[in-house]
């Protein structure tokens, strides 16, 4: 292990994976137990500031900050791993397609792909929502649609770059059919690139959640969300600052960790 | 590019279309007669066919008639042109603090690279990329709203009333929304800035006597700004949607207000409208980052006399 | 006597043992001399020519000896003191002219760029005036034409030839000239050799001219210094090296040059 570290002092790597680690173990821990009930209203506690009791201090209605925060964490974490995964899954699809047989299809799909691609994914999912209308499904599948763009677009030139190589040449000569070939043959090797826009994705993913329930849109009440225990704070930031300063530092270093994540996985290579 | 606005338009004209819900219904309530409905129906113009409907609101958009709304009954150009100058000027600011701390920030960063300072700045760096707009927001509006008393927050000015109250308003928003772009662009122009330092034409500058600073200001900067200008391009689409929401904390009524109000209140002419006019944006960005290509980069002109 | 190098070595502190590359190598240069130095890729000879223009990088790196440029020494000298001399005094053109250039500026503002900063009693019509001299002396077709261009638009032969009248406008003492015609054809190389020798019978200005290639080094220069490994083999007069040379490692690199004199 210290060989191991002296060789690569990927501090990035290291960094990242201890904040992730240590905000996943309290996601797991929150999905068993919270040290309150997250709903449990106590008047006794209104705003209480942070303490041993409550590490986090208490709100407007006297629920444990720390328990509805773990609660928030996991449902913010669910969205943007859904999220990612609807976009992954049909960005890859559509992009491999697209870049592999290219043609009439590949240049319309493309052509809308980059006007979706520079419009803010968190608008494309509020137009989505005003659609579809608001709670945690609907947000899902919103940020799944809006994320789609950016992933075919990425594996499109990936796989367009690798087509061009004479491995995927040879595959050919020996028969190999299309769906092979791209499945088999070229996926693997633009994994590299997908696995760090992935976690880029996820990172937008927690961004563009926390935004649309901080705007009352996401998640909705008596559910635990970040950015909806955000914009409930705002009335009462006089009062008790924990109250949005500890969610929000949350968000920040969810997006912090994952950040350092990819950029030491990109060291790596 | 005018058939790409041409597509967006008709996706998001039919986009509305196939939503469940008749917007007369939802107008006059669920217990309305049929005959009422229908005669709104009519009066709204929603019996007709759907591609001429399309047409006609796509005339009237070019033609700068953007609809009525329905919650409000008023057209929605005017609502919208009311607005649309505190997005605008939220944008400008956030990108023009964005682009002006960026630019000497890196160079500084670059010129010390792999020094202390360059790690403690990585380390700001990543952890302003990782703040939400938002959170900043809420964060900036209570420190200096409460604990400093600098302003009073929610106290908006409007810029009929008093232009130069309305600027200082917008300051803090837009730094909420410009600091973690800025952060994204030192990390990026850091490195393009690196890439370029190891070049020839740097050892050549050199060879002519010029301080490092010098080299970096009269020669990297503009080669090293050529990958930037998408990345700045994109950013003022990021911008329009990050002010959406900032302007809530800041209650700021400006075009993120109604696109929210009117997502709730279903008013689709409204949302429609917002959408394409921020598709416009987008487009027109993309032009503007083609257009500075060539300025910035001669070698993107085709030329004859080569 | 211009330049005087005495006992010159740099020693490399980039990996975990130091590793040497240039070592006791002395020579002097005249007014208006043009010296060949000659040696393999690895000899030492660039990094001994960009110590000379300054250009080496102050950290990681250990220099020794002294390299006096009228007098005084140019690895000892102040910073501010050095970059007066550089592009003024003494000047240098690199190996590749596709990319030593700036591709976003006008060829004008980077042939005018030492006088701006070495000259700040000129306007900009006198400077443009002595750009667009030099770029005719330089043997370029319609200067007035490649003083608003851009590198891209010329060919690599002309951007070298801009490149040394980049060099040249100050009227430097020195023209250090690395391997300035190894990228191009043949025919332009021969081209860039008489340009070099008519400026320097001309304006008198010294030239140390960097090569692998003998047989250019024989058609340019009037003295010869031979390095191999970061030493320095054998030095003299052009003709003595060539006709009666000393060393076994001179003698096998006149050897392994092509024998198809015209």
């Amino acid at each position: 292990m210290k060989k191991w570290l002296k060789k690569h002092k990927n501090f990035n790597f290291i960094a990242g994976a201890i904040i992730t680690g240590v905000l996943l173990l309290t996601v797991l821990i929150g999905i068993f137990a919270t040290p309150y009930d997250t709903t449990q209203m106590n008047v006794a506690d209104k705003f209480a500031k942070p303490s041993f009791a409550h590490w986090m201090g208490c709100d407007n209605y006297g629920r444990d900050i720390l328990s509805r925060v773990m609660e928030g964490m996991g449902n913010t974490f669910l969205i943007a791993v859904l999220t990612v995964l609807i976009g992954t899954v049909f960005g890859v699809i559509i992009g491999a397609l697209c870049g592999y047989f290219g043609g009439l299809l590949d240049d319309i799909l493309m052509r809308i792909n980059d006007v979706l691609f520079s419009f803010p994914s968190i608008l494309l999912a509020l137009v989505i929502i005003s659609l579809l209308g608001t709670g945690r499904l609907n947000v899902t599948l919103a940020l799944g649609i809006a994320f789609i763009p950016s992933f075919a677009r990425i594996v499109r030139s990936e796989v367009k770059k690798q087509c061009s190589l004479d491995y995927v040449k040879s595959a050919a000569l020996m028969g190999a059919g299309h769906m092979r070939i791209i499945f088999v043959h070229i996926l693997p090797n633009i994994m590299p690139v997908l696995l760090s826009s992935v976690m880029i994705g996820f990172n937008n993913a927690v961004l563009a959640e926390a935004g649309l329930s901080y705007l009352g849109i996401g998640v909705q009440p008596p559910a635990a969300s970040l950015g909806r225990m955000l914009s409930e704070a705002q009335s009462f930031l006089f009062t008790a600052p924990w109250y949005a300063i500890f969610p929000g530092l949350v968000i920040v270093l969810t997006v912090l960790g994952f950040a350092l994540l990819a950029e030491g996985t990109t060291e790596e290579e | 590019m005018l058939l790409t606005l041409l597509a967006v338009s008709f996706i998001v004209f039919a986009a509305f279309e196939i939503i469940p819900g008749d917007a007369a219904v939802s107008r006059l309530g669920s217990n309305a007669t049929k005959e009422s409905v229908e005669a709104l129906r009519a009066q709204m113009g929603l019996d007709r066919p759907f591609m001429i409907r399309y047409l006609s609101w796509l005339a009237g958009f070019v033609k700068g008639d953007l609809g009525t709304s329905y919650s409000y009954n008023m057209p929605v150009s005017s609502m919208i042109l009311e607005k649309l100058p505190i997005t605008i000027t939220l944008t400008i600011i956030s990108m023009i603090l964005t682009i002006g701390v960026s630019i000497p920030l890196s160079l500084l960063i670059a010129k010390y690279a792999g020094s202390k300072f360059d790690k403690v700045s990585y380390g700001v760096n990543q952890f302003a990329m990782a703040i939400p707009s938002f959170f900043l927001g809420i964060l900036m509006s209570w420190f200096f709203g409460m604990v400093l008393k600098w302003f009073s927050p929610g106290g908006y000015i409007s810029y009929k009333k008093n232009f130069g109250g309305f600027l200082s308003y917008l300051i803090l928003p837009a730094i909420a929304i410009a600091i973690p772009k800025c952060a994204m662009s030192i990390k990026l122009l850091r490195s393009a800035i690196l890439t370029e330092a190891g070049k020839d034409y740097v050892r050549t500058a050199y060879s002519r006597g010029l301080s490092t600073m010098e080299v970096l200001y009269r020669h990297v900067l503009k080669n090293a700004m050529i990958p930037l200008i998408t990345f700045w391009g994109m950013a003022v689409a990021d911008m329009i949607a990050g002010s959406i929401v900032v302007e809530q904390v800041f209650n700021i009524p400006g075009l993120g207000r109604i696109l929210l109000t009117s997502i709730s209140n279903r008013d689709y002419p409204v949302v429609e409208a917002v959408i394409l006019l921020i598709a416009l944006v987008v487009l027109i960005m993309n032009v503007v980052v083609d257009i500075l290509y060539r300025i910035v980069d001669p070698r993107m002109v085709k030329d004859s006399s080569g | 006597m211009l330049l005087s190098v005495e006992d010159f070595g740099i020693e490399f502190h980039d990996h975990d043992s130091p590793e040497r590359v240039v070592e006791g190598v002395s020579f002097t240069l005249d007014k208006g001399e043009i010296l060949g130095i000659v040696g393999e890729s690895g000899s030492g000879k660039s990094m001994t020519a960009l110590a000379i223009a300054g250009l080496l990088p102050r950290k990681k790196l250990k220099k020794e000896g002294r390299i006096l440029f009228e007098g005084e020494d140019v690895l000892t000298m102040e910073r501010h003191k050095l970059r007066g001399l550089q592009g003024d005094e003494i000047c240098m053109i690199f190996q590749e002219p596709m990319t030593a250039l700036n591709p976003t500026m006008k060829i004008g503002l980077q042939v005018e760029e030492a006088l701006r900063i070495h000259h700040t009693e000129m306007n900009d019509a006198q400077r443009k005036e002595r750009a667009i001299k030099w770029l005719k002396n330089v043997e370029l077709d319609d200067p007035e034409r490649v003083y608003e261009s851009y590198p891209h638009q010329l060919s690599g032969g002309m951007r070298q030839r801009v490149m040394i009248a980049a060099a040249m406008v100050g009227n430097p003492q020195l023209l250090i000239a690395d391997e300035a015609t190894t990228a191009l054809d043949v025919t332009v190389q021969a081209q860039i050799i008489k340009l070099l020798q008519k400026i320097n019978k001309e304006s008198q200005v010294a030239i140390l001219f960097i090569s692998h290639d003998l047989s250019l080094i024989r058609q340019i220069s009037h003295n010869v210094l031979v390095m191999q490994n970061g030493h320095l083999v054998e030095k003299g007069a052009v003709d003595d090296i060539f006709e009666h040379p000393q060393q076994e490692y001179t003698r096998k690199l006149i050897s392994a040059i092509p024998r198809v004199e015209l």
